[in-house]
């Protein structure tokens, strides 16, 4: 009897370059843009630049992101953390970055120092913390952020797309358990299930090393 | 003592209690809507413009 195959995890179908690439890194970059910018804006406050044209950032940004498809074979989950492998890559970007705006570096860089908005995750950290720690405590806490709806995204590769619809809302919204068995005309323990379920799988990859080590620093 | 997100990575076995549930999901209910709002900023569609454009040459990009 063949057994069903397991989905491949985002990071499986980038890696093995499966069928729909296009589509899979642009999830990736959805879930990993936020990481990847404060990544950018840290390594370019190293250098001592402490704000970068939006354009900058973006062609940065862009090249990162390339390079990171160029590169990915050298990624490997379980002995390394995926922020270090990107901390690599940004900061030879940015250096070709500044190698390129040469004598017309102004035409980048503005005076001033440009802190977490008041909204980003930096903005979080409490006492006298230095704009480099404020960074620095951003920058972990995007990439967990992305590590956990990665997580997420492939937890909905392996349920129906009712069953992620229910968890979603009633655990991500908010929504009361009644309310959504109504909204898709099920009974309410259908709608149980579906939560137990989607739970169930998202230990199911907590307890895979790659998610693990990933988590944990 | 353990957190409720040490818990789901490093003790499988153990159980999670309703108050660490509710951790958990409001964790994943903020990622998600990080993800969100970098999804739905003028620079995502702009830079995925940009990587598209760069990796349409490579081959097994479809």
């Amino acid at each position: 009897m063949a057994f069903p195959e397991t989905p491949p995890t985002l990071m499986m179908r980038l890696k093995g370059r499966h069928d729909g690439l296009e589509q899979s890194w642009r999830s990736f970059f959805d879930l990993y843009h936020g990481a990847i910018r404060t990544t950018v804006k840290s390594i370019f406050r190293e250098y001592g630049w402490n704000e970068v044209l939006g354009e900058v950032l973006d062609h940065t940004i862009s090249n990162v992101v390339v390079s990171f498809y160029q590169g990915i074979e050298k990624y490997d989950p379980l002995k390394g953390k995926l922020r270090q492998f990107f901390r690599q890559i940004v900061r030879r970007r940015v250096c070709d970055q500044l190698a390129k705006s040469g004598t017309g570096a102004e035409r980048i860089f503005r005076e001033g120092a440009e802190l977490p908005d008041d909204d980003h995750p930096g903005a979080l950290i409490e006492g006298n913390a230095s704009p480099a720690e404020q960074l620095d405590y951003a920058e972990r806490r995007e990439y967990h952020l992305s590590l956990l709806a990665r997580m997420l995204r492939d937890v909905y590769q392996t349920v129906s797309p009712q069953t992620y619809a229910i968890f979603e809302m009633c655990k991500l919204e908010g929504r009361c358990p009644e309310e959504v068995a109504a909204f898709f005309g099920v009974k309410r323990n259908v709608v149980d299930n579906a939560v137990r379920r989607v739970t169930l799988k998202l230990r199911e990859l907590a307890s895979k090393p790659e998610y693990r080590k990933e988590y944990f620093e | 003592m353990k957190t409720a997100w040490e818990k789901l990575f490093l003790a499988p076995e153990e159980q999670l209690t309703r108050k660490e549930h509710e951790e958990i999901f409001r964790d994943l209910a903020v990622a998600v809507a990080r993800v969100e709002a970098m999804q739905s900023s003028p620079e995502h569609e702009r830079i995925l413009r940009l990587i598209e454009k760069q990796l349409k040459g490579n081959a097994p990009f479809r």
